[in-house]
């Protein structure tokens, strides 16, 4: 470990003279709780922390609405928010549309009563109480209702696997797949696969994926195809990883497409195909994906300076740092920086050093307008 | 009712983390390396600005934060980057003395 690491820096105290919130101490609180989501341990960080990271950084000193939807797990509530009454999330108001699905819960109609507890169990989730969630799936598990005990097993599946919990997942996923919803099955299927597969079940991956892909799903089945590409490609079969990407790129799907023409472009760069590999990256590039597009774009432009092509290279960076993704624009600055400052262009570098600055967050871009 | 584009977000968040394996450099340390360099660029912002430039000391943060999603950090850096984050919190209201 790099000796920074152990320099501590002393705890920030708020005086009496200087009780404000600042911006950094926004961020500090958001770090701390992206931290303790990853682990699953979001409900755990105190409530105080929990509301300064609810704060907007532009204006530090305006306390957040309580009624706003808890951000303790950013990314788990956006996937959570699409399942809400979508009236009530349009509004921020989550706090509504939970009293919403317990009155609902409450009034015990067989037909929306699971489908209020899945939703339930994904906000819960999505404000990382995890406990909360877990009993709100089983509910609607127990149900047994034909859409929504599925649904809710696959959810169960995925938070737990998340949480490290890997038997109870694989029982939840399997749950899933025997269910007689064939898309909540192959979602299920496909996150079994990628759980067994980090089990170094090879086998059990390898079935699992296969019904995600028998199930014919064109989405589904597609990013199956992709998973399943990767796992040969990381037993050493390139031939059949080659196939099952391009069968992947072939469907159109565009999450599937996106990050099967990656995967190939980077198996193809390993194996010394350049020109195969410059035209996967370049049809991720195309597919405008906002995860895979900048990844593959920095992908391509450090195939390109490890080949000295470094004005094709600097294209390729700049593509990644223009899609503003949140990691992979500000890696693809630092490395433009690293080339332009080998190349003596100290001027340049500075000027993409600021704009890997820039692109961290675009709540960045507010605060440097607003402050002085 | 559901439709399977929104039962497909669930799929692409496991997803991303099965094919997540892909590749910024060519082989693992590489990248770790070139992930800990970016992060000890942020924890320099974070360290040097304490009590002087908050608005660097907050783009130290938030890098961090986005940093810390990598899958090239490991328990170790996260606990340390979780350490620096407490340490950048104010002290807790009064009617809170729950340590974070």
């Amino acid at each position: 470990m790099p000796a920074l690491a152990s320099r501590r820096p002393k705890r920030d105290t708020v005086t009496s003279e200087a009780n404000e919130i600042k911006p950094s101490h926004i961020a500090a609180a958001r770090l701390k709780m992206a931290i303790a989501a990853r682990e699953g341990k979001g409900e755990t960080v105190p409530l105080w922390i929990r509301e300064l990271a609810r704060r907007d950084l532009a204006q530090p000193g305006v306390p957040a609405d309580r009624d706003r939807g808890s951000t303790d797990h950013p990314v788990d509530h956006e996937k959570a928010q699409p399942h809400l009454p979508q009236e009530r999330v349009r509004d921020g108001n989550a706090e509504s549309a939970r009293i919403a699905d317990q009155q609902v819960i409450d009034s015990e109609r067989a037909e929306d009563a699971p489908q209020a507890v899945y939703r339930r169990g994904l906000l819960l989730q999505g404000q990382g109480d995890t406990k909360g969630a877990r009993i709100a799936y089983q509910r609607a598990i127990d149900s047994g209702h034909p859409e929504y005990a599925p649904l809710a097993a696959s959810s169960l599946g995925h938070m737990l696997q998340g949480l490290g919990d890997t038997d109870g997942a694989r029982i939840a996923y399997q749950r899933a797949i025997d269910s007689e919803d064939a898309g909540t099955a192959a979602v299920a299927a496909i996150n079994l696969g990628y759980l067994l597969l980090g089990q170094g079940d090879v086998d059990g991956a390898r079935i699992a994926y296969q019904r995600a892909i028998d199930s014919e799903h064109p989405e589904l089945a597609a990013m199956a195809t992709n998973n399943l590409g990767h796992m040969l490609e990381g037993l050493g079969d390139t031939d059949g990883a080659r196939i099952a990407y391009q069968r992947a790129i072939d469907s159109g799907r565009l999450d599937a497409v996106a990050v099967a023409a990656n995967n190939l472009g980077h198996l193809l760069d390993v194996q010394g195909d350049l020109a195969g590999a410059r035209i996967a990256y370049q049809r991720a590039i195309d597919s405008g994906h906002p995860e895979y597009a900048p990844l593959a774009a920095s992908n391509l432009g450090h195939m390109l300076e490890n080949l000295g092509d470094t004005d094709g290279a600097r294209i390729a960076y700049q593509r990644a740092i223009d899609s503003g993704h949140p990691e992979h624009a500000p890696l693809a600055a630092f490395a433009l920086e690293d080339l332009l400052r080998e190349q003596g262009d100290d001027e340049g570098a500075r000027i993409v050093h600021q704009s890997a600055i820039r692109s961290t967050r675009t709540e960045l871009a507010a605060t440097d307008a607003r402050t002085p | 009712m559901l439709t399977a584009t929104e039962v497909a977000l669930i799929v692409s968040g496991a997803a991303l983390i099965g094919t997540g394996v892909t590749i910024y450099q060519k082989s693992l340390t590489d990248r770790h390396e070139a992930w800990w360099g970016r992060t000890q660029w942020a924890l320099e912002q974070v360290l040097e600005n304490q009590g002087r430039d908050d608005k660097n000391r907050t783009v130290g943060l938030l890098m961090l934060e986005a940093l810390q999603e990598s899958g090239l950090a490991n328990t170790e850096e996260r606990k340390m980057l979780k350490q620096v984050a407490e340490a950048c919190l104010p002290s807790p209201p009064e009617d809170q003395n729950e340590t974070p």
